[in-house]
């Protein structure tokens, strides 16, 4: 009894279901169903071509002010790293251009002073944690 | 379709085509409730569900999968569901299943967007109809009208699309346009005479 009960309800939300992709299953039919209704289909198009256009301009918005916020969290452990780096007795110079393969010639190496490697290091940190947290997000 | 497509003109098509979805649905849903249309819309405009579900695209587009379906199904799906889960947890509906919790991790459903909105409407139809009757009811006030008959059936009993049946019974856009008109003028009748809610108000 209630298989058929369930059988005749499913036929008749099909029947809806069907009706209501029928109205909608082309941009004809649409047209012609919008209009049947009483509705102007050019202001529906231009009204929503707007909010389409607003919704995108504050998702980039969004999309931008998250990405300064990350690159700020990276950049303050990118200067923690550098700071506890120059403080360390072993630090070397030439070692870290090495070992990072920062893009610095050897003589310019020799004419920085110490903020210059202090904010070298710091953007050359910054770029690599963002990268390698990019990475981990693609794993 | 994807956004690069969207974006080169494929917008216009989008937007007809879900006003026009959200705009049907709405309209025979209600036929079942009774009074204005509150669970459902949530004192939100039809068209606002459009753009919710276009925006919930845009923040993310990684999750339409186009292996099930495309993307104007992947959007009417989402507004189907929007709109029957408010109607579904809203205290005053006594009359629907509770879908968001049956349907709520259904992210990992890997059936494809049209398949998935029967379940939601299925659900969200009352229980308390006796849609056997209904159906006896329609096919009395057809009355031997051939084009309705073979559109209803062709709808009701075998989930025929607009362009089979056109085919297969081998009738024009025309009548194929009036009948159906017909044919939801006599369902609303159905839903005033068998809806118990029409009938307690």
């Amino acid at each position: 009894m209630n298989k058929n009960i369930n059988k005749h309800k499913s036929e008749f939300v099909n029947l809806i279901l069907n009706a209501v992709n029928n109205d909608s299953s082309d941009k004809e039919a649409a047209m012609a169903y919008l209009s049947s209704e009483g509705l102007d289909v050019n202001r529906i198009v231009n009204e929503g071509k707007r909010r389409i256009k607003k919704m995108q301009m504050e998702i980039n918005a969004r999309k931008t002010e998250k990405e300064m916020e990350e690159a700020n969290i990276y950049k303050q452990q990118a200067t923690k790293w550098v700071d506890d780096l120059l403080n360390n007795f072993d630090f070397s110079l030439t070692s870290i251009v090495q070992t990072e393969e920062l893009a610095v010639s050897f003589r310019n190496v020799e004419e920085l002073n110490k903020d210059d490697i202090r904010n070298i290091l710091i953007k050359h940190y910054t770029l690599k944690f963002m990268k390698e947290k990019d990475g981990s997000r693609e794993h | 379709m994807d956004l690069n497509e969207l974006e080169n003109n494929g917008w216009d098509d989008l937007i007809v085509t879900l006003n026009a979805f959200a705009r049907s649905f709405a309209k025979r849903y209600s036929w079942f409730r009774s009074g204005k249309n509150t669970t459902l819309l949530m004192g939100k405009e039809i068209e606002d569900y459009v753009y919710e579900a276009i925006g919930r695209y845009l923040e993310a587009p990684e999750k339409f999968d186009p292996s099930r379906g495309d993307i104007i199904a992947f959007l009417k799906y989402n507004i189907l569901r929007s709109l029957i889960s408010n109607d579904a947890n809203k205290d005053e509906n006594k009359y629907t299943e509770d879908v968001y919790h049956r349907f709520d991790d259904d992210d990992d459903d890997d059936s494809n967007y049209l398949d998935r909105m029967l379940p939601y409407t299925l659900a969200a139809f009352p229980e308390q109809i006796d849609y056997q009757a209904i159906n006896k009811y329609i096919l009395n006030l057809i009355n031997e009208d051939e084009v309705l008959e073979n559109i209803y059936l062709g709808l009701y009993q075998s989930g025929m699309k607009r362009r089979e049946i056109i085919k297969e019974f081998n009738m024009n856009e025309k009548d194929y346009n009036n009948g159906v008109r017909q044919l939801d003028t006599i369902i609303r009748s159905a839903s005033k005479f068998f809806n118990p809610q029409k009938q307690q108000a």
